[in-house]
């Protein structure tokens, strides 16, 4: 039965709907360019792997799949952490590359400084909302949060970013 | 709300890299084949069955085979005597065999090839006689039953192929590997071989090993009766009692430690609880939590079981204060969960002699033990069959819920753990503690220590009856055998730390060898 549900679904078609999704959500959620094919990729690949092992009937296609996107996150993230010495941020920050530059001048740059302030829960939410494009239920279902928890703090969130972010533009 | 700069920040990914990941997706084999696949798979054995079968029946009418001269032939060739030994051939001469005892295992003997005799196709160069004694040995010394009029014609070969079956009725071991798992193991042995027997090919160091779920106490038993039968490994969950090792089985006549399994400890099965820093770090005994989550306790006034009434911690100890039973843990019959109830609720069972007492003498009585109650304590967190949402989304809802513990998998508290001295776990809302459980933290000393009352030591066993004719097939799995697989759902499985896991495997391979 469940096992029907991974045959009938139309992987292409999900596919084609869901990487720009992935790949988006990955850039929200890491705030830079760098390793998000490589994430989405990896995201990819381990559903297609597990494919049989989606159920139709206990949730929908994409909070499957960014289930395992989230996961993903938080492997690479704490990776990062743990890969990554206080004594090595110095370097992070002084390194100059033409790409770097032009990245950090990106609005994709300005919303990371901006998100960098926000609680971890914070910061998913905005990339599952505006990188994912998920909506406030399907938010609600893959974070375990009440769907009007989840628009009041994506509420809150989105007004203080806005505010911020008009302040930047504002300057000379 | 304005949120136009945030859509904005979106991008379309390269049309080359969607491309590329798309080839390459179609290119991966995924692990279990869709039920259309499984069909067109089917249909298609089906149909080279037929064809083979259809092809074997013509040719053998058009040809009118003499088996029995073609026997002859090769016999001048490779001379019998010399691969079975004067006393077998002398067997065959007075009593050659009728075949009417079939005692060949089903699908360990040749594969369901029933040909009275077999010849390698690649014959070893060296010692075939002393290798087809050391197969007869091999099996005599297991235990096997090989009745006078059989007819063991052994071809030394490489050792996937090794034994004839002269007559159809003698009993021998199969070219491959068979192993009994604990169903929390068995996964992961299935997916490491299916790997490596994909990776290496048919002509590969390991053949796809005939792999079994049983209970810890059912694979022990197999492995110490030994017998062609018997499994060459197990993968348990417990270490072999030493009542296990010195039971005499009847069919050898000889007890489990003469010569003894080679014990190799593979890893742990560990699962931790945590609660949000606003609650503090649990501290419960595992009777506290056998108490918060049976569905069944003992009456502590009346010395009878009932079911459970408690619905706030300071019901169980005042000690705990007020807090509403609320637990989320792992899905039921999950890995997480079984180590959970083999662990930490049947440590807490043990508290009471008295239900301690029926697991010897009434073991329906005695599932009490092991049944955790519904009703609105325990929330069983819903899982894909992925390992992402319990590593994620348990410490995430306990970051929003103060007053709940939640159970999880070691590997999700490690992979979470900020290292700290007061073990924090930072989750994507917030930081929730880890807990001691009977006083002891979960760590990788106290877990190999023994002294953290939610793990378990996991063990492989290989026995060494079929060793002479399995040793490479055997050492192979020995020394390659990764656990837990890379591609594991389960995180309460823990590997050893990589020094003590290589020395472990050296040291079996050592006794393999040695014979010791």
């Amino acid at each position: 039965m469940g096992a029907e549900s991974a045959d009938r679904l139309n992987w292409d078609a999900a596919y084609s709907d869901h990487a720009p999704r992935v790949y988006n959500y990955f850039r929200f959620r890491l705030g830079t360019q760098s390793d998000v094919e490589d994430l989405t990729s990896r995201t990819f690949e381990k559903a297609w792997r597990s494919r049989a092992s989606y159920r139709s009937e206990r949730g929908m296609f994409s909070t499957w799949l960014f289930t395992i996107a989230r996961n993903v996150a938080v492997d690479y993230l704490t990776k990062q952490r743990v890969h990554l010495p206080i004594e090595a941020a110095a370097d992070v920050t002084t390194e100059c590359t033409p790409e770097g530059d032009a990245e950090r001048g990106s609005d994709l740059a300005r919303l990371a400084s901006l998100t960098s302030r926000l609680s971890e829960r914070e910061q998913e939410l905005i990339a599952l909302k505006y990188g994912a494009s998920l909506n406030n239920r399907q938010i609600a279902e893959l974070t375990g949060l009440s769907e009007s928890n989840v628009g009041t703090i994506l509420h809150r969130t989105v007004g203080a970013l806005r505010a911020q972010w008009h302040a930047v533009e504002a300057l000379p | 709300m304005n949120d136009d700069f945030l859509h904005r920040i979106r991008k379309e990914p390269r049309p080359e890299f969607l491309r590329s990941l798309k080839e390459r997706l179609n290119r991966i084999e995924g692990r279990t084949p869709t039920p259309a696949a499984r069909r067109r798979s089917m249909r298609t054995l089906f149909a080279g069955i037929l064809i083979g079968a259809s092809a074997l029946a013509l040719a053998s009418i058009a040809l009118k085979v003499d088996f029995a001269g073609v026997r002859g032939m090769l016999s001048r060739v490779i001379p019998l005597g010399d691969r079975r030994g004067d006393e077998t051939a002398r067997r065959e001469s007075e009593n050659p065999g009728d075949g009417s005892n079939e005692l060949v295992p089903r699908g360990r003997a040749g594969q369901g090839l029933r040909f009275p005799w077999t010849v390698d196709s690649q014959p070893r160069q060296a010692a075939q006689a002393g290798a087809a004694r050391s197969a007869k040995e091999a099996a005599a010394s297991a235990g096997s039953e090989v009745p006078s009029g059989a007819r063991t014609t052994s071809v030394a070969s490489a050792p996937a192929s090794y034994v004839v079956d002269g007559s159809r009725n003698v009993k021998t071991p199969s070219g491959v590997l068979k192993i009994l798992a604990a169903p929390e193991i068995e996964p992961e042995i299935r997916s490491f071989a299916e790997r490596i027997v994909h990776n290496l090919g048919p002509f590969g160091a390991l053949k796809m090993p005939d792999i079994s779920v049983a209970e810890d106490g059912a694979a022990l038993r197999a492995l110490c009766a030994g017998g062609v039968d018997g499994p060459d490994i197990v993968a348990v969950t417990r270490r072999i009692t030493p009542t296990e090792a010195a039971q005499v089985t009847p069919s050898s006549g000889r007890s489990c430690d003469r010569p003894g399994p080679v014990e190799i400890p593979i890893g742990y099965q560990a699962v931790v609880i945590l609660r949000n820093r606003l609650s503090g770090a649990p501290n419960l005994t595992s009777q506290d939590l056998f108490l918060a989550l049976a569905a069944r306790v003992p009456d502590p006034s009346a010395g009878r079981i009932l079911v459970n009434p408690y619905g706030a911690w300071n019901q169980i100890d005042p000690a705990l204060g007020y807090e509403p039973i609320q637990v989320l843990g792992p899905p039921l019959g999950s890995g997480a969960w079984r180590t959970f109830v083999a662990t930490i609720m049947n440590a807490g069972c043990h508290k009471f002699p008295a239900l301690a007492a029926l697991e010897n003498t009434d073991a329906r009585a005695f599932e009490a033990c092991n049944t955790v109650r519904g009703g609105g304590s325990y929330y069983e967190e819903v899982a894909y069959g992925s390992r992402s949402v319990s590593s994620t989304s348990i410490p995430s809802r306990l970051a929003g819920n103060p007053g709940v513990i939640g159970i999880v998998g070691y590997m999700t508290y490690e992979a979470l753990s900020r290292k700290d001295p007061e073990a924090q776990v930072e989750t994507m809302g917030g930081v929730v503690l880890v807990g001691a459980i009977d006083g002891i933290l979960p760590s990788r000393d106290s877990l190999a220590a023994g002294t953290y009352p939610g793990s378990r030591a996991l063990y492989m066993y290989v026995s060494r009856a079929h060793l002479q004719l399995m040793r490479d097939q055997v050492e192979y799995f020995v020394r390659n055998f990764s656990f837990p697989d890379s591609m594991s759902n389960d995180p309460s499985l823990v590997p050893l730390q990589r020094e003590v896991g290589n020395a472990a495997r050296s040291q079996a391979l050592g006794k393999l060898s040695s014979g010791n």
